[in-house]
């Protein structure tokens, strides 16, 4: 490459004008001629910034520099560079041009400066560093890089994706899909449970009828056993006394023809009479069989049956009978408004897990309080307790006993009315009967009248007697059937042994086994309770889920914003139709590979930063090598594998390892201590980098530069490579090794360009009568710098 | 200039690649073990056209696929 440049400078900063066109050359000239601002210059113009540690330097040299045109012919794949630079446009800090370089052409072609760099590229090694230090500034770099990365990028977008892995999880959690199968199983036992409850209740009571209508049996048969006897008697001796007032009636009806008979007068008088009579003995019957019948009701009813009397009872009962119809409905509702209230104190306790607790739920208005969502659970659970407190089915069970009772009473009352109606009817008849016999025993003579009178007046005496001994049959009758229920001991008896047989249970055990199954009926009431309104809840939660897990499934199968993860996870395109178990199945996959992502995440992510952290540990200990260490972590151990195998390149040379360590295979850092071991003779050898001599070391830092430039940028085709200050620390004979080295590298096809710059060696050049002389002495008089190839 | 995610990449690749060359020439070696660094994710973490969503695609196919 022929480099030409042409600076308009001011304030003393110079810079050379030409580089020549050989592949090793040497620059040679004055100090402060503009050698090393001249690689400077380039550096910058191919996107490097030479001036990044030092503010201060490239504050003069942008200010110095007032503009520059620079052309670079020579170039392998391309003809010519062409840069304009105008540095009134620079950074003001020391960083990167861009853009702000200036214009750039390539074969004329106007380009971004930024494509200069893959086109050619200029590298400067200053020998006045040590291996050491360019470790150091290699650490450097390298940690920065990572580090700057982070801080500018790495953390935000590392933020970025765990977020976004976490709203998925947060949204597939917010169904709580694991749960799922749970949560069926327990409405489903739950179910299950009440059901069962239902069956074994219903057949609880069952049996608890069927003991309550034994022991009813039992009850009966204990009050009839021993009475029914007496009281048969009793009723025999009545009807006896009926039947032999039934037999002096009759005889009187006898005298009474008789002697209307004997004192007749007139035949039609007679007729009439006799019809009389018959007419009284129809009705006489027919009142008595009304007066039984009402006598029998009387008995049942337990009051006087009168037509009043039965229309103000009927209206008392029928009141109690509406009262109770009223209170039924509320009685049984009283489990269902238990469920209700505890289902709303549960929806209100979650309000309260999400701190609503003091949130008012109801305002307050003219008609009602201030309700917070605590204060109307409270009251919710109050309520539900002082309802459970009841014994809600015995209460049910009473009340329905009752109304069967009112209406019963109700319906005697009805066939009451009747009787006494019919009653009053035969009173009535019986009455005219009387009258016309009467009226017929007036036609007779006057002292048979009399006599019939007295046989008559003899005969309603009778009558009387009658109706009163017909009550007590009546009631006795009545009493023996409420004992009995019209059966006698011995049918009780057989009544109770089948029913005994039929509730599974001896006779003698009948009244405890009722007792004990009222007892298990209450405490499987309220079991059953209790199991209908869990089977609800869980029945209620389990819709609750299915609901989320639908939405939560829709969103991921169809929603814009979960395309990614539809390509990340192509079957989840089928799951819509699935089975809600086998959505809830996936989605905890989903969970679990989404939770793998995350971690995947950390750990690609902490690798980066513990590479940062160990470069930074390495670099302390280059730094301070004798400060104590905590434990090293791995990834102290990595970045220490990283620099051995740095430095093993940098010596993997057969010239350097003949020149410096005695022709040693391998060469290889120890960077705990950072020393240097090989092995030469079968003899192992170690010595600390900074042990090396300045040449060794100059030596050392030029192969190992030379060589972090050969495994970087190999594509390139136009590199210049300039190295810088190496009078100070080569002798003669390093200088020729690295000579060797650089026509080594030329002779194995390196196309790159170097140039070492060195001061003036001698001033003037020592033969000036020869041609080359001459030319180099003007040169030196009129730029200040010689230019030539460089050879051993 | 190289953009900072490049640069970041290659000196993880090179430590990378640094541990894998000392295991490879010491197998017995235990203490690098726990050295794992998915450069294929770090790339599109430090790609210039960042897409968050992109990198959550790769890793969650990439669990989905293991």
């Amino acid at each position: 490459m022929h480099i030409k440049i042409d600076a308009e400078v001011r304030r003393g900063l110079r810079i050379i004008e030409e580089i020549p066109d050989l592949s090793l050359c040497k620059i040679e000239g004055y100090n402060g001629i503009g050698k090393t601002n001249a690689i400077k210059l380039l550096r910058l113009c191919v996107g490097d910034q030479p001036f990044e540690a030092d503010e201060a330097a490239w504050r003069t040299f942008r200010s110095q520099l007032v503009s520059a045109s620079i052309e670079v012919t020579g170039l392998r794949g391309a003809n010519k560079i062409e840069l304009q630079l105008d540095p009134e446009r620079w950074p003001k800090e020391a960083e990167s041009l861009g853009d702000l370089l200036g214009t750039v052409h390539i074969d004329g072609t106007s380009v971004k400066p930024q494509a200069l760099r893959s086109l050619l590229r200029v590298y400067h090694i200053m020998a006045a560093e040590t291996p050491l230090s360019v470790l150091a500034s290699r650490i450097e770099a390298s940690r920065r890089s990572v580090t700057n990365w982070s801080t500018s990028q790495g953390d935000r977008r590392f933020e970025n994706v765990d977020v976004g892995l976490q709203d998925l999880q947060d949204l597939i959690n917010r169904c709580l899909p694991s749960q799922i199968k749970q949560d069926q199983a327990i409405a489903h036992d739950s179910a299950k449970l009440a059901d069962s409850l239902t069956e074994q209740l219903s057949s609880l009571q069952k049996r608890a009828k069927r003991l309550d209508r034994a022991v009813d049996t039992a009850d009966r048969l204990d009050q009839v056993r021993g009475r029914g006897a007496e009281m048969d008697d009793q009723l025999a001796e009545l009807q006896s006394k009926l039947d032999h007032i039934e037999e002096k009636k009759q005889a009187l009806d006898q005298q009474i023809a008789d002697a209307s008979k004997r004192q007749h007068r007139d035949e039609k008088a007679e007729r009439e009479f006799d019809n009389a009579q018959k007419y009284l003995v129809r009705h006489d019957k027919a009142l008595r069989e009304a007066r039984g019948a009402l006598d029998k009701l009387t008995a049942s009813a337990g009051v006087e049956l009168t037509t009043d009397r039965i229309a103000a009872e009927r209206g008392s009962l029928g009141s109690r009978l509406n009262e109770l119809l009223d209170l039924l409905p509320r009685v049984n509702a009283t489990p269902m408004l238990v469920a209700l209230l505890k289902g709303l104190a549960d929806r209100l306790e979650d309000a309260e897990r999400h701190d609503l607790g003091e949130t008012v739920l109801l305002e307050a208005n003219p008609e009602l309080s201030r309700w917070t969502i605590s204060a109307l659970r409270g009251a919710f659970l109050s309520q539900a307790e002082l309802l459970s407190q009841r014994t809600l089915s015995a209460d049910a069970e009473r009340l329905t006993s009752e109304i069967d009772d009112v209406r019963d009473r109700l319906d005697a009352l009805t066939q009451a009315t009747g009787a006494v109606q019919e009653y009053t009817k035969a009173q009535e008849n019986f009455a005219k009967a009387e009258q016309r016999l009467r009226d017929a025993a007036a036609d007779l003579p006057e002292q048979t009248a009399r006599t019939l009178d007295q046989l008559i007046e003899t005969r309603n005496e009778l009558d009387v007697e009658v109706g009163s001994i017909q009550a007590n049959h009546a009631r006795l009758e009545h009493a023996r059937d409420l004992l009995s229920g019209g059966m006698t001991e011995e049918a009780l008896a057989a009544e109770l042994v089948r029913q005994c047989r039929e509730a599974g249970v001896e006779v003698p055990r009948v009244r405890r086994s009722q007792v004990s199954v009222r007892g298990d009926l209450d405490q499987l009431r309220l079991r059953h309770a209790q199991a209908v309104q869990q089977a609800e809840r869980a029945e209620r939660a389990m819709a609750e889920r299915v609901h989320e897990l639908g939405d939560v499934v829709e969103t991921i199968t169809t929603g814009d914003e979960m395309a990614w993860l539809r390509r990340a996870i192509p079957p989840l395109a089928d799951l819509l139709p699935k089975s809600i178990v086998e959505q809830a199945a996936a989605l905890v996959q989903i969970d679990a590979w989404a939770e793998q992502a995350r971690n995947r995440l950390r750990t690609t992510y902490s690798a980066v930063g513990g590479i940062g952290t160990g470069l930074d540990n390495l670099q302390e200990r280059i730094v301070r090598p004798n400060q104590p260490r905590p434990e090293k972590t791995v990834w102290d151990r990595a970045t220490d594998a990283w620099l051995t195998e740095e430095v093993r390149r940098w010596f993997d040379s057969d010239v350097v390892r003949k020149s410096l360590f005695n022709d040693a295979a391998e060469v290889r850092l120890k960077p705990e201590e950072m020393t240097l071991t090989w092995v030469s003779g079968g003899e192992t050898y170690e010595r600390p980098l900074t042990a090396f001599s300045s040449g060794q070391q100059a030596f050392a830092y030029t192969r190992a530069q030379i060589s972090q430039i050969d495994r970087e940028d190999l594509d390139v085709p136009n590199r210049l490579i300039a190295l810088d200050e190496f009078g100070a620390f080569l002798d003669h004979d390093r200088m020729q090794s690295l000579v060797a080295y650089l026509e080594g590298r030329v002779a194995m096809g390196s196309h790159d360009q170097v140039v070492v710059i060195l001061p003036l060696e001698a001033s003037p050049p020592d033969d000036a009568s020869t041609e080359e002389g001459s030319r180099l002495v003007k040169a030196l008089e009129g730029r200040g710098y010689i230019a030539k190839a460089l050879a051993s | 200039m190289a953009s900072g995610g490049e640069q970041m990449l290659q000196v993880v690749k090179e430590v990378d690649d640094a541990v894998r060359e000392a295991i490879k020439a010491d197998p017995e070696r235990t203490d690098l073990a726990d050295v794992d660094i998915d450069l294929n994710v770090l790339q599109v973490l430090a790609a210039d056209s960042f897409d968050h969503q992109a990198v959550a695609e790769r890793l969650v196919s990439r669990a989905y696929q293991d």
